[in-house]
């Protein structure tokens, strides 16, 4: 097949990067089938049949023990402080809901994937074809942004409420412990979504110009 | 809007079809029934120049402005 014409070239360039994003949009999507299948069916039955897993978590242990070194002769170090202590742990929960919440927003960070996946893959087929300010790409553009600030804020939030949930129930002793989720607002993916805002009002003045060059004769 | 193109009076005049003004003048068919329908934003004068050229007229033979009056 040949691709003679610049249009033909450009949409032959974006057909294999359209089908690569095609299949990065098809895994989000099982991945969210999967998760809405294990959340709406098996998760029931697992909590009917008190058969539910333990949920991953990596955890922080904050200890507030001073370690002192005990090497004979040269003393280099004199003492230890130990800093946050990172790992992984199983927790199983009485409350079967903290889990469900979970899975919930693995659940949901999926179908953000794959919405805004879905959304650039309609951008790219657009600029391809020759109509990069076509008048829906503004509205594509903006949903990408709020997705991508969306998920950049709230998983810190999470990550605080599900500490709550776990710290709340457990003591331990020799320090404080926390779940370690996010460590605070992702600051990059905010930035790329507020990036991605300002490029949807950039587009939306470019579909403004379009359509009055379309009805210029 | 205020502007009007009185195309269609002109073309029934010079007894010339859409078609053909269309062949003429070098604008498809499409675009010159945007004008005559008054739903273009802008026009060219190189296209104003060909309109006229072809329909033995004046510019102000094809555009009227009417001004809006308030309720």
């Amino acid at each position: 097949m040949s691709h003679n014409t610049p249009k033909e070239r450009r949409a032959h360039g974006a057909g294999w990067f359209n089908k690569l994003m095609a299949v990065l949009q098809g895994l989000m999507l099982i991945g969210a089938v999967l998760l809405a299948l294990v959340l709406l069916i098996l998760y029931p039955i697992w909590s009917a049949t008190g058969s539910r897993p333990p949920m991953n978590l990596m955890i922080a242990i904050e200890p507030t023990v001073d370690l002192v070194s005990t090497i004979p002769g040269d003393e280099a170090v004199r003492s230890l402080e130990l800093g946050n202590v990172y790992g992984e742990a199983k927790a199983s929960f009485k409350n079967p809901w903290i889990q469900w919440f979970v899975l919930f927003f693995y659940l949901q960070a999926f179908i953000a994937a794959y919405l805004m996946l879905r959304f650039m893959r309609q951008v790219v087929r657009s600029v391809a074809s020759g109509e990069p300010f076509s008048a829906d790409n503004p509205r594509r553009l903006r949903w990408v942004g709020l997705l991508l600030i969306l998920e950049a804020l709230y998983p810190a939030g999470f990550s605080a409420l599900l500490s709550k949930w776990v710290v709340g129930g457990l003591a331990i002793k020799g320090g404080t412990f926390f779940v370690q989720w996010e460590s605070g607002p992702n600051l990059d993916i905010f930035l790329i979504g507020w990036l991605m805002l300002i490029l949807s009002a950039a587009f939306s003045q470019g579909a403004r110009m379009q359509h009055e060059q379309e009805l210029t004769v | 809007m205020p502007i009007k193109i009185n195309l269609s009076v002109m073309m029934a005049r010079r007894e010339m079809s859409l078609t053909e003004l269309s062949e003429r003048v070098g604008i498809t068919m499409a675009n010159l029934s945007i004008l005559k329908n008054n739903k273009a934003k802008a026009v060219r004068l190189s296209t104003l120049e060909a309109i006229c050229r072809e329909l033995d007229c004046q510019p102000g033979d094809l555009i009227e402005f009417t001004p809006e009056t308030e309720d």
